[in-house]
């Protein structure tokens, strides 16, 4: 009895083992989807205006390919030292599994992005940053994948200097000093992140060709008279800055690509499209990148940002931060298609929420960014001063510069540049603010069911290297 | 010899009109005053004013802010205020639009505090406050729309009143041809519930043109205002 006790444990202990091992190895690959800023309210619009395009009868039954993925969680995003995170440290939890301060790229909690009298540890985008006494450097999960030969790539639409990507590959203690940053991933160039090895990343998709570019050429903010496009080139990066040549890449055969189609951020899509403007689209990027990093046989590494959601919003306009979330939204439906889900973990969140409100009692199928009609009588809902408003507002930020609200007409608020109104006027354009609550998470694919439950932004990098055996 | 005489009257008039409005000079600064107010069906009826300077070249225009002195100091402190994570504080700030001879804007929101030169890209017009409209925001009213219209009473100075009604709103708007710019605009509702008065006078232009004080500025966009 003893003895088949004791071998029934050894069997349990190795059954568990081997089911720990099983679960260790589960995923191969890792697509990390960040919608910058894109809260729950901003997912739900979003696909409610999908289900208008798509034409269907009740556009709140539409389904998004992120709410598509088998597993959910609820994430709590507060920063070191801010109730509500900026992308910085948001972005940075979910990469190196710590908290940072706000402004802060991928460094110790201890580290400050200014100096005792506020000033900022940056200078038109050089850095300023103390070289000792102000934090350290927290490993990333692309570094700690990178030192394992994995493949490694960032695609973003915002400057892919900008916080988000900035998190995974840089560390410095104010994110705004964007020349430095750009610094650190060029292979062997002064400033280099020596954590990228020998050869760097392999996919980098996305815009701030102004942070690459020294100020004598055209548009470009370098100080130091570098050009970094051409050091990546030297570093055996195929280059490519429009849409068009992005697409005539050979990507077969190419194993370092750089992608810069911007100065600065990409076009919002909505423009983008309709302006018939030479960039590629989020899921052009992503699949690109996708086709360059599956050929390493070890895994890869891949972040993908829908960065202009969060600007959108902070403009309080609507249309195109929902736009912007449905182009974010084809990129995941592109990767879902692309990858085999039975070796590739697709996480998809956000860094933060924005204050965007959704007012109720909008009537079934009523235009998620129209006016509010009652859901009894389908007539427009009046503010006391008799007044119509829209279903989507948001609770701060600059808004219309209009003092008093304006006679609103179906037609305005859904024109491509109408702005919500806003709460709390905050005035200067672009000043809506983050907003503390709680984001979604949805997990599919290769050891997506740790994804569940309310989970903090730091416990994300653990159970993504839980589920990639790390 | 009467009826031809009034006749001719009668075609010389318009001709006086364009002739008029060619010569002159239009006025080379404004200053804007702008007052709403509307009543609520909570019976609380609420106003707001504030006033511009427009200083205008054929193809430049520069729409400055009032601030007055007590609330510039807030202005300042909210600006310096707090430390971390902000999104820079360009209330008011002066907008620079030009247009080239294509017609094509360049439109510019100054930061006088951080001495910036902020380029305002088409997407986000809106969210500086400009409609897109040059005319518009040069004469306070489009001229072209006007000479299809016909005005209720001019002046002995030259001053032509329109009457306009644009659904329940009744406008009337004072055209000043030689200066070329809406002198008034008033606006309510024909239930009296809200109302909208536009006041523009002339006033001297600085000797020195605000854009020309620049060089120093930054170049920047839009996207360096966000986070």
């Amino acid at each position: 009895m003893k003895r088949s006790f004791l071998s029934g444990a050894i069997l349990s202990c190795a059954a568990a083992m081997t089911i720990n091992t099983v679960a260790a190895a589960e995923a191969k690959n890792i697509i990390f989807f960040l919608g910058d800023g894109m809260g729950p309210v901003t997912q739900t619009a979003a696909r409610i205006y999908a289900g208008e395009k798509a034409g269907l009868a009740v556009p709140e039954t539409h389904k998004l390919a992120m709410e598509k993925l088998g597993y959910a969680a609820r994430i709590k995003t507060y920063s070191e030292d801010a109730q509500t995170t900026d992308s910085a440290p948001g972005m940075a939890s979910y990469i190196t599994g710590s908290k940072s301060k706000n402004e802060v790229i991928s460094m110790t909690p201890d580290t400050n992005p200014n100096d005792a009298s506020g000033n900022a540890y940056q200078v038109n985008g050089d850095s300023t940053c103390p070289a000792t006494g102000n934090g350290q450097a927290v490993e990333t999960l692309l570094e700690t994948l990178k030192a394992k030969s994995y493949g490694t790539g960032i695609v973003s639409t915002t400057r892919i200097t900008h916080a988000t990507p900035a998190t995974t590959y840089a560390h410095i203690c104010n994110r705004n000093a964007e020349n430095t940053i750009a610094a650190q991933m060029v292979p062997n160039g002064a400033g280099y992140n020596t954590k990228l090895g020998t050869d760097g990343m392999d996919v980098v998709l996305g815009g701030g060709r102004r942070h690459f570019l020294p100020t004598t050429v055209s548009g470009g903010r370098r100080t130091d008279s570098r050009n970094l496009v051409e050091e990546m080139k030297t570093a055996g990066y195929t280059y490519v800055s429009t849409g068009t040549e992005l697409s005539a890449v050979n990507l077969a055969n190419t194993n370092k690509l750089l992608g810069l189609f911007n100065a600065s951020d990409l076009n919002y899509d909505l423009d983008r499209v309709k302006s018939s403007i030479n960039e590629p689209s989020l899921a052009d990027m992503t699949k690109a990148a996708i086709q360059v990093l599956s050929r390493n046989q070890k895994g890869y590494f891949l972040m993908v940002e829908g960065g202009r959601i969060d600007h959108a919003l902070h403009g309080t306009n609507a249309k195109r931060a929902l736009e912007d979330t449905l182009a974010f939204d084809a990129a995941i439906k592109a990767a879902v298609e692309s990858v085999d889900l039975s070796n590739t973990l697709i996480i998809v969140t956000a860094d933060h929420d924005h204050v965007m409100a959704f007012n109720g009692y909008s009537k079934i199928g009523n235009p998620i960014l129209g006016l509010m009609r009652d859901y009894v009588s389908g007539n427009p809902t009046k503010d006391k001063q008799g007044k119509p408003f829209t279903t989507l507002v948001f609770g701060n930020g600059g808004g219309p510069r209009e003092a008093t609200r304006a006679e609103l007409l179906e037609a305005d608020v859904l024109a491509d540049d109408y702005l919500q109104e806003v709460g709390v006027k905050l005035g200067s354009a672009g000043s809506e603010t983050h907003g503390g609550g709680d984001v979604r998470l949805t997990a599919g694919g290769a050891g997506s069911q740790r994804f569940k439950g309310t989970l903090n932004n730091t416990d994300i990098h653990g159970l993504i290297k839980q589920a990639m055996g790390l | 010899m009467k009826k031809t005489g009034f006749g001719l009257l009668v075609l010389l008039l318009p001709l006086f009109v364009i002739t008029h409005q060619v010569q002159a000079a239009p006025a080379d600064a404004l200053r804007v005053d702008y007052h709403q107010w509307k009543l609520g069906k909570d019976g609380i009826r609420q106003e707001m004013s504030y006033s511009e300077l427009l200083y205008r070249k054929p193809d430049s225009l520069w729409i400055e802010r009032e601030i007055p002195e007590a609330a510039q100091h807030s202005h300042d402190d909210h600006h310096h205020g707090g430390l971390g994570h902000k999104h820079a504080d360009v209330t008011g700030a002066p907008l620079w639009i030009v247009r080239d001879p294509q017609g094509k804007l360049d439109v510019k929101l100054i930061d006088r505090h951080e001495q910036r030169m902020i380029e305002i890209a088409e997407a986000y017009y809106s969210n500086v406050g400009f409609d897109g409209h040059w005319v518009e925001s040069w004469s306070l009213a489009d001229p072209e729309t006007l000479q299809k219209l016909k005005p209720t009473k001019i002046s002995e100075n030259g001053l032509e009143t329109y009457e306009i009604q644009r659904g329940t709103q009744q406008i009337t708007l004072v055209w000043n041809p030689e200066g070329q710019y809406a002198q008034s605009i008033t606006a309510k509702d024909s239930q009296g519930l809200s109302g909208r008065t536009i006041r523009a006078s002339e006033i001297t232009a600085p000797k020195t043109l605000p854009w020309t004080q620049l060089g120093n500025y930054l170049s920047r966009d839009y996207s360096d205002l966000l986070d």
